[in-house]
């Protein structure tokens, strides 16, 4: 007896049914052999059939019709079914397919190894507690003026909060994707989204003040504006959601594109202004605690001469 | 000091600056003060810088016969809108009993905010050049405040200020913006000095007559021919004035005439000329800050006009101590680093004005400490070898300690410029 497997297309789960009793009957009424309960499905949708030349799909539904292999029919038409196909009746999705169709490879789980760190508690507790220190630090490095803890704690708050919207919006997005509640990911993305821009600035004011020039600082800059968000979603989405790195990265620049185009018209508005500006001096004034640097130490007359040399040179031009 | 006399009909802000109500005349001054003015009506004009468009005034100042009875002196800053765009500007001037005609711009002394100009037909009786007179005499300023009319003011000469760069004359009168320009006179009716600006409540300054002196003697040399090449003439007065200031400066240095001042560890030049003042402006050592600030600037506080809201000639410098003795060094590094913030210098230039900034960033030490030092310059596009100069220093290597000094020099000649801030740094010394 030659069987077939419908596949009936769900976004977290599909379900399959294996046909082997022709003729099946397709639709919402408890009488069928298939019943799927999606309100825009007739009570008898469809039938598919076994004849002596192979296997026909008939149309019943003059409601919302049905599509086979993309072909609209409204009238109880018999069609022949070739295998493997594609029908969509009213707006869900189906397929017939052959029972000896390939089983795909099992995918593992993905938390394991170094990435264990972005998903088990204890990972992704240490990652919001460093975080948070971090963050704790910067406020307090910056801080003139003397104040109590309260005051210092209080200036956290608003990275805390934005922390947790971000991994609530990434918790609810792979909630609806893959049908799962990716607890530890979402917050480790969100973590990892607030602590990079700290992380960015001190290593790119080491350099600065290493090499005495700002590109580093600025290119770091601009890797925090512009690379930082669609490469930790990429990672997420790719890790979390089992797609192609593809699939992957097209989704990671979609859903950064919103952030992306604002700091392009940020950074073009501040150029803009910084070429009308007569003001602007452009030389590095990084100063750190660790005097740690590629350039010696002249002596005064050295020094004299070479900034004659550069300032001077110029000005014959 | 607002150096801006004249009244400016298209600007209200401008105009605002200097306005101040008229003083009473003294009554036992009235028969000298009517006589002096009757004497020299004929010779007091009032000069315009007209838009060759609307046939309108833009900016007024007064002005009066000299030298010859065809030529007019009044300030630099009165003409300078007609000079920095001669295409779209006259001169002309306006008399007492109301005639008017066009005038021609023969000569200036940018330094001293002079100019000189000629009418096609003679204009009245030239007034003497005098001396400036012994302290405490009355001197009588003659122009037209506000457009309202000519008038004469009273005030007292109260010498030349030798300490200033620009060794103007303080005179105690109200002058009022639209006068400038307009010539101060002794009992004698001789002019011995210029109107040029006002401080408010009587603090006003006349520039000496001996400068307009020198322009009506070269004048005379040279047949009363107008100066060709006015940009690069001014540039050359502005150069030389800078040169040979920055040059006096070091001659001060050879005869031990630099006053110092310990800020934090370093024992720094401070007084370094009568021409510079030197403010404390630490802030208070009660507040919150974690970290301990001294401060100390010091200026010529000179101001040479060149064209509105751009004026060169000022030498600055300050030096910022910082201290942070309970604080991690990564901690206060972030505040020091914040602290070293440079002032825009002249706020009304635009990129046509300016070339960008050019720098020279490296480590230098000084006095045995390591000091990351900057020298930044940029040129003016219209007046050949005139720039302004921005030194940044800034003391590393200190765990807790930080040192900054800013050299502003605007409107700077660069070679001399370069030599005085040697001479700064190799005075630098580090106190234990």
């Amino acid at each position: 007896m030659e069987k077939l497997i419908l596949e009936v297309q769900d976004r977290s789960l599909n379900q399959y049914h294996t046909l082997s009793d022709f003729p099946v009957t397709i639709g919402r009424a408890f009488d069928n052999d298939i019943i799927i309960s999606d309100p825009s499905v007739s009570a008898h949708h469809l039938v598919i059939n076994k004849e002596a030349d192979g296997f026909v799909v008939q149309n019943l539904s003059t409601e919302n019709g049905s599509q086979i292999n993309g072909k609209m029919v409204y009238n109880q038409q018999t069609l022949p079914l070739s295998i493997p196909s594609q029908l969509n009746i009213a707006t869900r999705s189906l397929r017939v397919l052959n029972s000896e169709v390939p089983i795909e490879r099992t995918i593992i789980s993905a938390c394991r190894g170094l990435f264990a760190v972005f998903c088990r508690p204890w990972g992704v507790s240490t990652l919001v507690l460093l975080t948070v220190l971090v963050v704790l630090l910067e406020n307090y490095f910056n801080t003139e003026y003397a104040n109590s803890m309260n005051a210092y704690i209080s200036k956290v708050i608003p990275s805390i909060w934005f922390l947790l919207a971000f991994a609530l919006l990434a918790l609810g997005i792979s909630r609806l994707v893959v049908n799962r509640w990716e607890v530890g990911p979402s917050i480790a993305i969100a973590s990892l989204f607030v602590l990079a821009p700290h992380v960015l600035y001190e290593i790119g004011h080491w350099w600065s003040y290493f090499l005495t020039s700002d590109w580093p600082r600025d290119i770091l800059l601009l890797v925090n504006k512009f690379v930082v968000l669609p490469v930790l979603l990429f990672f997420f989405i790719y890790r979390i959601y089992n797609i192609s790195k593809k699939a992957a990265l097209g989704l990671a620049l979609l859903l950064s594109a919103p952030l992306l185009v604002f700091q392009a018209t940020d950074i073009i508005d501040s150029w803009t202004v910084e070429a009308n500006s007569v003001d602007e001096l452009s030389f590095n004034r990084t100063v750190r605690s660790w005097d740690i640097r590629l350039l010696p130490t002249l002596s005064q007359q050295d020094y004299m001469q070479q900034a004659h040399d550069a300032l001077a040179d110029e000005a014959k031009k | 000091m607002k150096a801006l006399l004249q009244w400016v009909f298209n600007n209200p802000l401008l105009g605002l600056l200097t306005l101040l109500l008229l003083f009473k005349i003294p009554i036992t001054q009235a028969s000298t003060t009517a006589s002096l003015y009757a004497d020299v009506e004929q010779s007091i004009y009032q000069v315009r810088v007209i838009n060759k468009q609307t046939g309108k005034k833009i900016t007024i100042g007064s002005g009066f016969v000299v030298g010859r009875d065809d030529i007019i002196a009044t300030n630099y800053h009165v003409v300078s809108s007609y000079v920095n765009d001669m295409a779209n500007y006259t001169l002309d001037y306006l008399a007492t009993n109301g005639a008017s005609g066009q005038l021609v711009l023969l000569d200036v002394d940018v330094v001293h905010d002079l100019a000189v100009l000629k009418s096609a037909e003679p204009l009245g009786k030239p007034l003497p050049l005098g001396q400036v007179p012994k302290k405490g005499s009355a001197l009588y300023s003659v122009g037209n405040p506000l457009d309202l009319g000519f008038s004469i003011i009273p005030g007292t000469n109260n010498g030349v200020l030798e300490y200033s760069a620009d060794h103007n004359i303080l005179f105690s009168g109200s002058l009022n913006a639209g006068m400038s320009g307009g010539p101060t006179l002794d009992e004698l009716g001789q002019v011995v000095g210029v109107n040029v600006a006002t401080s408010g409540n009587q603090i006003s300054f006349l520039v000496a007559a001996q400068h307009l002196g020198v322009i009506l003697d070269r004048l005379k040399l040279r047949n009363y021919k107008p100066v060709e090449e006015l940009s690069i003439y001014i540039a050359h007065q502005l150069t030389d004035s800078m040169k040979s200031y920055m040059d006096s400066l070091l001659v001060n240095q050879t005869q031990s005439k630099w006053g110092y001042s310990k800020i934090g560890r370093f024992k720094v030049p401070t007084e370094i000329s009568s021409s510079v003042k030197c403010w404390d402006a630490s802030e208070t050592t009660d507040s919150d800050s974690l970290i301990l600030n001294y401060f100390t600037q010091c200026s010529n506080e000179r101001s040479i006009y060149l064209k509105d809201g751009v004026e060169v000639g000022r030498f600055q410098y300050q030096y910022d101590w910082y201290e942070g003795d309970l604080l991690w060094p990564t901690h206060f590094y972030r505040l020091y680093e914040s602290k070293n913030g440079v002032e825009p210098l002249n706020a009304k230039l635009t990129t046509k004005d300016v070339t960008p900034f050019k720098c020279f960033t490296n480590f230098i030490e000084v006095s045995g400490k390591p000091i990351k030092m900057t020298i930044c310059r940029r040129k003016y596009r219209e007046y050949e070898g005139l720039s302004d100069m921005i030194i940044n220093g800034v003391l590393v290597g200190e765990k807790n300690q930080g040192f900054v000094f800013n050299i502003d020099i605007v409107g700077a000649e660069f070679e001399s410029s370069l030599k005085v801030v040697n001479a700064l740094l190799g005075a630098f010394e580090w106190k234990n």
